[in-house]
């Protein structure tokens, strides 16, 4: 057989292949590559986007640093319009009503507050939200719903900041039995070495620890009375 | 043949040929985009890997503040064990807030990150960025440009995210009124203290209850085990001192490293001051300059320049001394009068008038001395020292490879590895696995001479105790862990139990007190009646140092009197004595006393403290969600140092 003649037949063969699939091979080709870049000038677009956002957000955190509310204000504003469904946004509410609930602006920072809990990216942060305007309202004077704020559950790692709050709002109630309460649910999960923990303490300690809740040491039944040694057991039950 | 495949490489052929060859090429290094380019991995968090590399290089930078912190001591392998968990866990929760920060879409664009990195002053020279001095330092770190601006980047976004929580903190005036009644108040408080030290002549303790507390505390009696251990110690200091270096060998090194021993040069400089302020008119400034001018020209006809000074200089310090100021090196003074003064090339000249904020100087230069290479003689201990040490050192990893042969090779005794290295077997005295003197005082000493190869009878494996000191051990004597009889710890019980009746006692006289001020007695006359100690009523302040603490913490916890009936418990105070706090009325502080500034200062450190508490919150939340894997067995290639 003519090697030539073969290699010519083969070279029809491959012919009348790519007369049947060159188009389809090409065109995948294209849309392959073409999702490829398409993906990456998507991300690309995405990044940009995030970058001017953050540039926005880094603006709002040096009119914070200045106390410039108005400014981080406006700042929040453009961050709402421009890049509405980004976490900057949410994130530039919380510090801004933060900033005006210091400077007794109760009100706005009310507004920012919602916005930001409705629009939170996460649990975290609507966890964070929904505490801070709870505890907003409170001070405004909206007390109800501050407590149904308040007893809607977060993550267990929000509970101690919750436990804080319910026993601000019960002591403003005038509860103190259930303030002590979720002050010292709050101090076992904290800690009294945090900063918050040593806060809470002093709330708990002002509403008073009846003497038989205190730390005694444990005294020996028999050796002391016998009122002595029901203080030691019932003090250790309060300090586990 | 050649020319038949040349023939046909065309047309349709030839493109399949390219294409085929083109593909390894157009996919090689997309793995790089899919994995971690397989280094090894200590953990991953969602998928985003932790390599060992960064997990050594955390592991080394926390041990060296550790270091520093505990005095160049060894850690224990517990100590070591909780470190490296330490650090696995904060390197993972720092990947949990990158991983959140990413995913939550936070990202820094170039722009913010040069400026971030721009206005860092470890790259700055003269307050400004410095690009060359910016490498400079990365490269010795080990860090490429595009790897040190990812982990800046990274560092920003997760400050950006733990920021917003921790910013978010809300604090009210109800928050901040309610803590300044509690800060400012003051107690009324009565302080009664009932001593033991009068029970303790009057308990008794019977033989049969020194018995029974033994029976019920033998654990606490037993004398640990103890152990004396003979040892070889290896240093390079040690060996250091013995080399004996020659002059010859010392001038050599000598003339190799010359140049480390340039003397920086100083100059001798005297100068006329006619002072101007920093901002003054172009009248004044003028006058001066004109006034310096006309003094040079006097000087240049050869008046005296130390006269000169004498009579007309401003600066009243130099002047006395004909404005003689000294010996000075660079960068001591200010940078005209500096530049002035070492561009003079002959010691006598004067130059000037140059400006400085204090005026207009005239300046002489009266000598020069430095710029020269330091004598031998000066730097010849230094040079003996450095030279031995190096000598030492190839001695040192010798002797450390023999000592370690011969004590594996010849296990039952230290003798022979001692002989081989020329140094003496050294002994402790008895120590025990938790304390030790010497060279015991080391733990990972402790831990071999308690460990399984030294309790055979063999010798230990080397113990670095440093970069440069081997210590090789073996047991000399072991006393194991003993119950001390009874009659050996007879008075010791004795005491326990008279100082803890002593100490009930009062306790109990400490509880009748307060019952007695509950049912409504006088708190001082009862407190006489029994012989304890009254101190007040008196108003005390939160903080107030002057009761002991639990007692103050006591007074500021009690709940407050109703019906004017106060309030009363007891605290057990150190020693075995007992206090009896007595509160009689409380003042809240008053808010409206608080000036602004106050108000603000505590509103941010309630804020801070609630926001630090939320960021954590957050950040344990978004631990608990993610998947984090942990790979033990890499993270334990990490050798010990």
């Amino acid at each position: 057989m003519d090697p030539y003649e073969s290699e010519k037949e083969q070279l029809e063969t491959l012919r009348r292949w790519w007369r049947e699939n060159g188009k389809a091979l090409v065109a995948g080709v294209v849309l392959g590559l073409g999702a490829l870049f398409g993906w990456r000038a998507w991300q690309d677009w995405k990044l940009e986007r995030a970058a001017a956002a953050s540039g926005l957000y880094e603006q709002l955190l040096e009119r914070h640093g200045a106390g410039d509310a108005d400014a981080v204000a406006v700042l929040v504003e453009r961050l709402a319009r421009e890049h509405g469904g980004s976490a900057y946004a949410v994130m530039g509410r919380l510090t801004l009503a933060a900033l005006l609930a210091a400077e007794g602006r109760l009100d706005d920072a009310e507004g920012h507050l919602r916005q930001a809990l409705a629009g939170a990216p996460d649990e975290a942060f609507a966890a964070t939200a929904r505490l801070q305007l709870a505890r907003l309202l409170a001070a405004r004077g909206k007390r109800e719903e501050a407590e149904r704020l308040a007893g809607e559950p977060v993550p267990d790692a929000f509970e101690p900041l919750r436990a804080e709050l319910r026993g601000d709002l019960a002591a403003a109630r005038g509860d103190a039995e259930e303030a002590r309460a979720a002050y010292e649910a709050a101090l076992r999960a904290l800690g009294p070495a945090s900063p918050l923990g040593r806060l809470v303490e002093l709330k708990r300690d002002d509403l008073g620890v009846p003497p038989q809740h205190a730390d005694s040491p444990p005294v020996k039944a028999g050796a002391a009375s016998g009122e002595g040694a029901e203080k030691a057991r019932q003090g250790g039950e309060a300090q586990p | 043949m050649l020319q038949a495949i040349r023939d046909r490489a065309t047309g349709i052929i030839a493109w399949v040929i390219v294409i085929l060859i083109s593909i390894p090429f157009a996919l090689w290094g997309v793995h790089e985009y899919f994995g971690g380019g397989g280094e090894p991995v200590v953990a991953e968090v969602d998928g985003a890997e932790i390599t060992l590399r960064t997990y050594q290089q955390a592991l080394a930078a926390e041990r060296g503040r550790l270091r520093e912190l505990l005095g160049g001591a060894g850690l224990s392998e517990a100590q070591e064990a909780l470190l490296r968990r330490q650090v696995l866990e904060s390197l993972i929760e720092e990947e949990v807030l990158a991983g959140r920060a990413r995913a939550l879409g936070l990202h820094v664009g170039d722009a913010l990150l040069a400026q971030a990195i721009q206005a860092r002053p470890e790259f700055q020279r003269e307050g400004r960025f410095d690009r060359s001095l910016y490498e400079a330092r990365l490269r010795a770190a080990g860090l490429t440009p595009p790897a040190y601006e990812a982990l800046v980047r990274r560092g920003m976004v997760m400050a950006q995210l733990r920021g917003a929580i921790e910013r978010g903190a809300v604090v009210t005036p109800a928050d901040v009124d309610g803590f300044l009644r509690i800060q400012g108040q003051r107690r009324r408080v009565t302080l009664i203290t009932v001593p033991a030290a009068p029970f303790l002549e009057r308990v008794t303790v019977g033989e049969e209850e020194i018995a029974r507390y033994y029976e019920a505390h033998k654990s606490e009696f037993v004398e640990p085990e103890r152990v004396r251990i003979a040892y070889v110690d290896l240093s390079l200091d040690a060996l250091a001192k013995e080399i004996p270096v020659d002059g010859a060998a010392l001038r050599s090194l000598y003339e190799e490293e010359k140049a480390r021993f340039v003397q920086p040069e100083e100059r001798r400089a005297a100068h006329i001051l006619i002072p101007v302020p920093a901002k003054a008119d172009p009248d004044a400034e003028a006058r001066a300059r004109a006034q310096a001018e006309a003094l040079l020209a006097r000087i240049r006809r050869g008046e005296d320049f130390a006269k000169l000074a004498r009579e007309h200089s401003g600066d009243p310090g130099s002047a006395r001394q004909g404005g003689d100021l000294g010996f000075v090196g660079r960068g001591v003074l200010e940078k005209p009068f500096e530049d002035a003064l070492f561009a003079i090339a002959e010691p006598g000249e004067v130059v000037g008038p140059v400006r400085t904020r204090f005026g207009w100087h005239l300046v002489k230069l009266l000598e020069v001395r430095g710029g020269r290479i330091k004598p031998f003689e000066s730097v010849r201990g230094e040079l003996a020292a450095e030279l031995r040490r190096r000598q030492a050192e190839a001695r040192f990893y010798e002797l450390a490879d023999t000592l370690a042969n011969v004590a594996y090779e010849q296990p039952d005794s230290l003798e022979p590895a001692a002989r081989a290295v020329g140094l003496p077997v050294r002994e402790t005295g008895w120590f025990t696995r938790s304390a030790g003197e010497g060279v015991a005082a080391d733990p990972r000493v402790r831990e071999a001479a308690f460990g399984e190869t030294v309790r055979e009878g063999h010798n230990s494996d080397p113990i670095e105790l440093g970069p440069d000191r081997v210590v090789v051990l073996r047991e000399i004597e072991r006393r194991p862990p003993r119950q001390r009889p009874l009659d050996e710890v007879r008075a010791e019980i004795r005491e326990r139990l008279r100082r803890r009746k002593a100490a009930e006692q009062a306790g109990a006289a400490a509880a009748r007190l307060v019952a007695a001020i509950a049912a409504g007695k006088d708190a001082a006359r009862a407190a006489q009646a029994v012989g304890a100690r009254v101190d007040g009523p008196r108003e005390v302040r939160r903080g107030e140092a002057a009761w002991p603490e639990p007692v103050l913490r006591r007074a500021f916890q009690l709940p407050r009197p109703e019906g004017g009936r106060p309030v009363a418990d007891r605290v057990a105070l150190a020693g075995g004595d007992y206090a009896v706090v007595v509160l009689h009325g409380v003042t809240d502080g008053d808010p409206a006393e608080a000036r602004p500034e106050e108000r603000k200062g505590i509103a941010r450190a309630i804020a801070r403290a609630r926001g630090q508490a939320a960021a954590e919150a957050a950040i344990a939340f978004w631990r608990g969600r993610a998947e984090i894997e942990r790979f033990e067995s890499v993270a334990a290639e990490v050798e010990r140092p």
